[in-house]
């Protein structure tokens, strides 16, 4: 982790120094870079996502045929997904990266701020000489501190109760409100029921956790969360425009024919090893359905514009 | 398969893995290894750390706790960090806690802590008395006792002077600078000295709470001071987070000399025969010339920065490095006086100065996330483990 967390340490102490002392200008700044430097791994994970959505009315074939036979059922989808170039895990990895790069970020946020002496003989060892000198960082801003969770004590002695928690659950809703967001624009209209429901429930899911996440710990990681989900937001405004008026798959595989003529699911032999089909059927499979988002099925060969 | 290890889910899952790395490795970290100790001319030790207090006996063969120690702290968020003071009469313990989870500190005097003490110890009084009172920040430097008034810093900035009989405060208002104080102040010659995180240090009319002068005095910018500076001889000697030693006269506070170490500098130097002798967190030990700051007699490297002003004893130089190593070098050529440093467990940091009685050098290690502290007993001729005493139990 410290591969991680002694570059983000940097980062957020030069920015720091370079934003006229604002640690929250930093927070932003170092926020946005690093949802650019992830940008590789993001992408893929959304193209994933759009191609798996197109190809629902196929996997709802699928399923049909193969129903009661998980294993056959299991074969055929692999299949499918290998066909249109879905990394089935392509879109899990990029997810667990961003992860650890936001664990690693709240390290480096907590590292920096050097709240305590332990922390400060950590930072020593971890800063560029020439940034010791911004030592101690303010991490004031407003009414939060940005290493702590919550309201800065002096504000909470001087207000009523009350008044602290709501301006306590300010960024916090924020996060919530963010997260949700940015959710509904990344996720992507299926076809399939349950998959619909799924995505319905993570857009609940997502941002009360990170709310949770939001309430308990420091401000500082709130305000990474809000500008990450904006962010995201963003980007998922603007590659929705510019996808939603082509088909992602590989042109054999886009829906093309009006014919119905199942996918063959691989054949699998009586010591349960796989035979190699002879020929693939994804791109065989009916496509009569509307593709999702009401969007017509197209004829031929993708259109591109 | 596939169905099961929907990237959704797994992300939940995910998720909620981080969510226990965070908690465990995040929010508002608390100082779990800071401890202190003092040393008191009848052998015995005290000790503060994050769960309470305790008194080692180290009188006779057999190292051992006072009667009616440890003192745990009240509640899981409260710690002891600073280095304790004691009364001239060793009746009466003064130490500074730290509130977790926040800036708040308080500072605390326990009687009846005597060897002989037919009580157990208690506590006299506790500052803050009311919440009308200066509220003082999370306490890590020494408390410093001198003629009936003990005085300390806190995380906010402030000084604070209080009677040391009724706690109550000697000066109208704690003396304020602009960023927390970690450092101990240093009483010498009607004037307390302390370094701020806000670059400057300050000295204080003992009698009135008021500044006497600060250095540097204009806007000029010379980093963060964090450690404590060390008064000798009308110069107060002290060292800037970005490397810098200074010397400035103590009644003008104008500028002797600097000298630029290698890496950041703590806690200020110590003084033996007009030479200082100081380390840097990069780990190079210096004996430079207490006068001019230009001549250097001595640098060796150690394995580990150094945070803590070395003891210098007998001609030897005895300091302790964040590499659970503790060295006992010879004062005129910086040359090793035992067959091999002091290797104390991984993780173990010795960051505090060292404390010689008799043939015992006495030292107590920081081990992050550890609690109770142990305190080693070298011996100072060899620098062989001559005991180790856990402080109490779990």
């Amino acid at each position: 982790m410290d591969i991680l967390i002694t570059p983000l340490v940097n980062m957020l102490l030069f920015l720091y120094g370079l934003l006229g002392n604002s640690y929250v200008m930093a927070i932003i700044v170092a926020t946005i870079l690093i949802r650019l430097v992830t940008l590789p791994l993001t992408l893929p994970q959304q193209r994933n996502s759009r191609k798996m959505a197109e190809l629902a009315p196929q996997m709802e074939e699928i399923k049909k045929k193969y129903g009661n036979d998980r294993n056959k059922l299991g074969q055929a989808q692999m299949q499918l997904y290998k066909e249109n170039n879905i990394n089935m895990f392509g879109g899990c990895l990029p997810l667990i990266l961003q992860l650890v790069v936001m664990i690693a970020f709240y390290q480096a946020l907590i590292g920096s701020l050097a709240t305590n002496p332990l922390q400060l003989l950590q930072l020593s060892h971890r800063s560029l000489p020439g940034l010791v000198s911004l030592i101690p960082i303010n991490a004031h801003f407003v009414i939060y501190d940005l290493g702590l969770p919550g309201l800065l004590p002096s504000v909470q002695q001087t207000i009523s109760p009350l008044v602290a928690g709501l301006l306590g659950f300010l960024l916090p809703a924020l996060v919530v409100a963010t997260t949700y967001l940015s959710q509904k624009l990344m996720a992507v209209p299926s076809a399939d029921p349950s998959q619909a429901a799924m995505t319905r429930q993570m857009n609940l899911i997502m941002p009360m956790m990170f709310g949770l996440f939001a309430l308990q710990f420091a401000s500082g990681l709130s305000i990474y969360f809000i500008v990450s989900n904006l962010v995201g937001t963003a980007q998922a405004w603007v590659v929705n425009r510019r996808w939603t008026k082509t088909s992602l798959l590989p042109p054999a595989a886009a829906p093309t024919s009006k014919t119905s003529k199942p996918i063959a699911a691989p054949e699998v032999s009586d010591n349960g090893k796989k035979a190699l089909p002879a020929k693939s059927g994804a791109a065989e499979i009916s496509k009569s359905k509307k593709m999702p988002s009401g969007r017509p099925s197209q004829s031929g060969t993708s259109k591109k514009k | 398969m596939i169905q099961f290890l929907h990237r959704r889910w797994l992300f939940i899952v995910t998720a909620l893995i981080a969510s226990f790395i965070l908690a465990a490795c995040g929010g508002p970290p608390p100082v779990t290894s800071w401890p202190g100790y003092t040393v008191t001319n009848d052998d015995i030790a005290y000790l503060a750390s994050s769960s309470g207090l305790g008194a080692i006996d180290l009188k006779g063969t057999i190292v051992g706790p006072l009667r009616g120690w440890p003192l745990p702290s009240p509640n899981a968020t409260i710690g002891y960090y600073s280095r304790p003071a004691l009364s001239p009469d060793g009746k009466t313990l003064y130490v500074g806690t730290e509130q977790m989870n926040g800036n708040q500190g308080a500072l605390e005097a326990f009687t009846n802590i005597e060897r002989s003490a037919e009580q157990n110890p208690t506590l006299l009084w506790s500052y803050p008395f009311t919440t009308t009172d200066p509220l003082p920040g999370n306490i890590y430097g020494a408390i410093v006792y001198d003629n009936g008034v003990v005085y300390f810093a806190d995380g906010k900035g402030q000084v604070f002077a209080l009677d040391a009989q009724s706690g109550h405060p000697r000066w109208p208002a704690p003396f304020k600078t602009e960023a927390r104080i970690w450092s101990s102040p240093v009483v010498e010659a009607q004037r307390v000295y302390v370094a701020s995180q806000d670059h400057h240090l300050y000295a204080i009319d003992e009698q009135s709470g008021q500044q006497a002068w600060r250095f540097p005095a204009d806007d000029s910018d010379i980093d963060a001071l964090v450690g404590s500076p060390t008064v000798a001889a009308g110069t107060v000697y002290f060292g800037s987070f970005s490397g810098t030693l200074f010397a400035v006269d103590a009644a003008s506070g104008q500028l002797k000399w600097s000298f630029k170490a290698g890496a950041s500098l703590w806690d200020g130097p110590a003084v033996n025969d007009g030479v200082l002798y100081f380390g840097d967190l990069s780990g190079d030990l210096y004996a430079l010339d207490a006068t001019t700051g230009q001549s250097v007699k001595w640098t060796t490297k150690l394995e580990g920065g150094v945070k803590a002003t070395p003891l210098v004893e007998g001609g030897v130089v005895y300091i302790g490095t964040d590499q659970n190593r503790v060295y006992a070098l010879n004062q005129d050529t910086g040359q090793p006086v035992w067959p091999a440093p002091f290797s104390a467990r991984d993780g173990e940091s010795m960051l505090v100065t060292p404390v010689l009685k008799g043939d015992v050098l006495l030292m107590l290690p920081n081990l992050a996330g550890s609690d109770p502290v142990q305190l080693y007993g070298l011996y100072k001729s060899n620098g062989q483990l001559a005991w180790r005493y856990p402080v109490a139990k779990q």
